[in-house]
């Protein structure tokens, strides 16, 4: 950000100044001070623009919601609104900054601020998932009882290798004497 | 003794297909529900589905004996055999057909489990601990063999195979209130519940005011916008990454379902042990299993949060040791106790037992403990792949980590029935060696290694 401000035209003069005339017009040498401002205003505008109408139709479909859904969306909104509004005031300080002349400080801060505000929204995102649990409760309410269920699924399972035996004993599943035809025959009869 | 010891090799080569059939119905029922169990788990959310399942096979569990006893009822009563002398014989074919009906509905009930595991832990567990989280959930499904070996001997010998099925079906009871009350619901489930019971009220109370309120549309809006997107099994089948881990899959089940179910079986037939020493004998490599889901999870967690490895570097490094290590242990147990012509690959894994039991090996070709100590390092290193094919699951499908989940355990829920049928067909070509038995799950082992290797991805695709 500084280096970008000292072009070598200037660096020769002050370079011990940065927030001097001389600088600022190196960076946006040939439009002049009024015009630059005003650019800069009618971004920010369009930028609260959008945020404003994305606003009001959060809103819109909030009121045709039904009741309890509505509560939620209502607080969702307020809750968009109030970041909404800080980022107006921040806006706002930058441009102010800018009519005082220190415009490009200002719109370096604006812009910093906004990356910063994305940035922290996109991490703010993932905690926000509302099944994910904080990591011991995910091990005592969802891995202990899901261990505790495949084990019994195991031991379900496991259980007839042991009892097979006295099974095939007192049920004549003798597969010695007769047992191999039987199988094949059962096992095309019930499956195939 | 020789003759006692052919004798004995008779009897295990006839006793296997008669568990490998049953515990094939078994899995029969198990792959058919883990596509749809998936689907659901991702749509209903975990809680209800696994709910839902563990009542199922409790009480399938619960009525095997009844089911045994109306099959042996049912037969005698109609008397459909063609002769007299056949009678005996159909009544125990029939009580065989009762057994793998009642099996396969365990199946059903539990081939929900693992895919709803899958999609509970994706959706709760923060993604920085979902390998550990998966690890420890697996070391509970190993924990149930062990469960299940140490306790049904003494069940059997106190109550019979009838209690046997009792105990085990009537556990589910106080699973399920522990499962209920503990396990949180989906937000997302919630929020669709409750815009369905709004929406119904809202119908049955409009009708009556919907004049006086303003002029709102009398139906109530049906947007959907939070649904997740919905990942058909035909869009997960058309990514080669879904295409490794079902190769990885594949060779694991094949190799677990082998261990699995002839273990205990094959230690009994091949020496003679009486059920509790057998069932004990078997024990040691599930334990092992159990400890190493647990440790790869932290360790893959481990790997990624503080180590900084890529998710898929560590996802193929740990499935590439979970897949090199058994299948070099196998090529050792084949050629070292494989080596004196058909039936001393059995031998020498029978003499290990009875090493256990009497401490008089007559040290074969094979010395016994280094053949215990082989197999468990076979299936302790398997284990590593929880948090290798397993996690990377939820690494590729984060959203749909139990369709992904079912998809992939049908394949290798079809592998585990190749298994148990296949090794039995094996055992038997071969005279009642194991080894070529142990040289092709190597060789499997060794390409699901190069397929997951090859083809894995660490990011999310779906």
């Amino acid at each position: 950000m500084l280096s970008a401000r000292f072009t070598p035209s200037t660096s020769s003069r002050s370079p011990c100044c940065p927030r001097s005339q001389p600088a600022r017009s190196a960076v946006l040498p040939d439009a002049p001070r009024a015009k630059r401002s005003a650019a800069i205003e009618s971004m920010i505008v369009g930028a609260r623009c959008r945020s404003m109408g994305s606003l009001s139709s959060t809103l819109k479909s909030a009121t045709t919601k039904p009741s309890r859904v509505t509560h939620f969306r209502a607080r969702a909104s307020s809750d968009n609104a109030l970041s909404a509004g800080g980022k107006e005031i921040e806006r706002e300080r930058g441009v102010k900054r800018a009519e005082r002349g220190f415009d490009l400080e200002g719109f370096f801060f604006s812009v910093s601020l906004k990356k910063k505000k994305i940035e922290k929204s996109k991490t703010k995102n993932q905690p926000l998932d509302p099944d994910l649990l904080p990591l011991r409760s995910a091990f005592t309410r969802v891995v202990a009882p899901l261990a505790a269920a495949l084990c019994l699924c195991n031991a379900d399972r496991i259980c007839l290798a042991v009892a097979i035996v006295p099974m095939a004993a007192e049920l004549g599943w003798k597969p010695a004497t007769q047992g191999e035809e039987i199988s094949v025959f059962f096992f095309e009869k019930v499956f195939f | 003794m020789n003759e006692k010891k052919s004798q004995q090799q008779k009897q295990k080569i006839k006793q296997p297909p008669l568990l490998g059939l049953v515990q094939s119905a078994f899995l029969f029922g198990y792959a058919a529900t883990q596509l749809v169990g998936g689907a659901a788990a991702d749509r209903f959310g975990g809680r209800r589905v696994l709910g839902l399942g563990i009542a199922f096979f409790s009480l399938a569990q619960l009525a095997t004996p009844a089911l045994l006893a109306a099959a042996a009822a049912g037969s005698s009563s109609f008397p459909s055999s063609s002769s007299s002398s056949l009678s005996a014989a159909a009544v125990s074919s029939r009580t065989l057909a009762a057994a793998l009906l009642a099996r396969a509905a365990v199946g059903l009930g539990e081939g929900v489990a693992l895919p709803s595991m899958s999609s509970l832990v994706a959706r709760h567990v923060p993604p920085s601990s979902r390998a550990t989280a998966l690890g420890a959930s697996f070391s509970g499904f190993h924990c149930g063999n062990l469960l299940g070996l140490a306790l049904s001997p003494v069940l059997l010998a106190r109550m019979g195979w009838r209690g046997m099925f009792a105990f085990f079906g009537a556990a589910g009871a106080p699973l399920l209130l522990f499962w209920f009350s503990l396990v949180p619901e989906s937000e997302r489930v919630k929020r669709e519940r409750r815009r369905n019971s709004i929406s119904t009220s809202s119908t049955s109370t409009s009708t009556p005011s919907s004049c006086s309120t303003s002029t709102s549309s009398p139906p109530p809006p049906p947007p959907q916008p939070p649904t997740t997107p919905k990942v058909t099994p035909r869009a997960l089948l058309s990514s080669r990454h879904t295409w490794a881990i079902i190769a990885a899959n594949v060779a694991n089940h094949w190799g677990y379902f082998v261990y699995l179910s002839w273990l205990p079986s094959y230690f009994h037939g091949a020496v003679g042990l009486d059920l509790a020493t057998s069932a004990a004998a078997s024990l040691g490599p599930w334990l092992l299993m159990a400890v190493g889901s647990s440790a790869s999870g932290a360790l893959a967690d481990w790997l990624v949060g503080v180590e900084k490895w890529p998710v898929r570097r560590v996802r193929v490094t740990l499935q590439l040791v979970a897949f090199l290590v058994p299948a070099a242990a196998l090529v050792t147990l084949a050629l070292v106790g494989g080596g004196g012509g058909g039936g001393v690959g059995s031998v020498g894994v029978g003499a290990k037992t009875a090493a256990l039991t009497t401490a008089s090996s007559k040290t074969p070709s094979l010395h016994p403990a280094l053949a215990i100590a082989l197999v468990a390092t076979a299936l302790g290193t398997t284990s590593l792949g929880q948090a290798g094919f397993v996690a990377n699951m939820a690494d590729v499908a984060p959203k749909a980590a139990g369709s992904m989940f079912g998809l992939c355990n049908t394949f290798g829920s079809a592998a585990g029935i190749a298994g148990v049928v296949g090794a039995g067909a094996i055992v038997q070509a071969t005279g009642g060696s194991f080894a070529p038995l142990f040289l092709l799950t190597a060789g499997l082992y060794c390409v699901g290694a190069a397929v997951f290797a090859r083809f894995a991805s660490g990011e999310a695709v779906f």
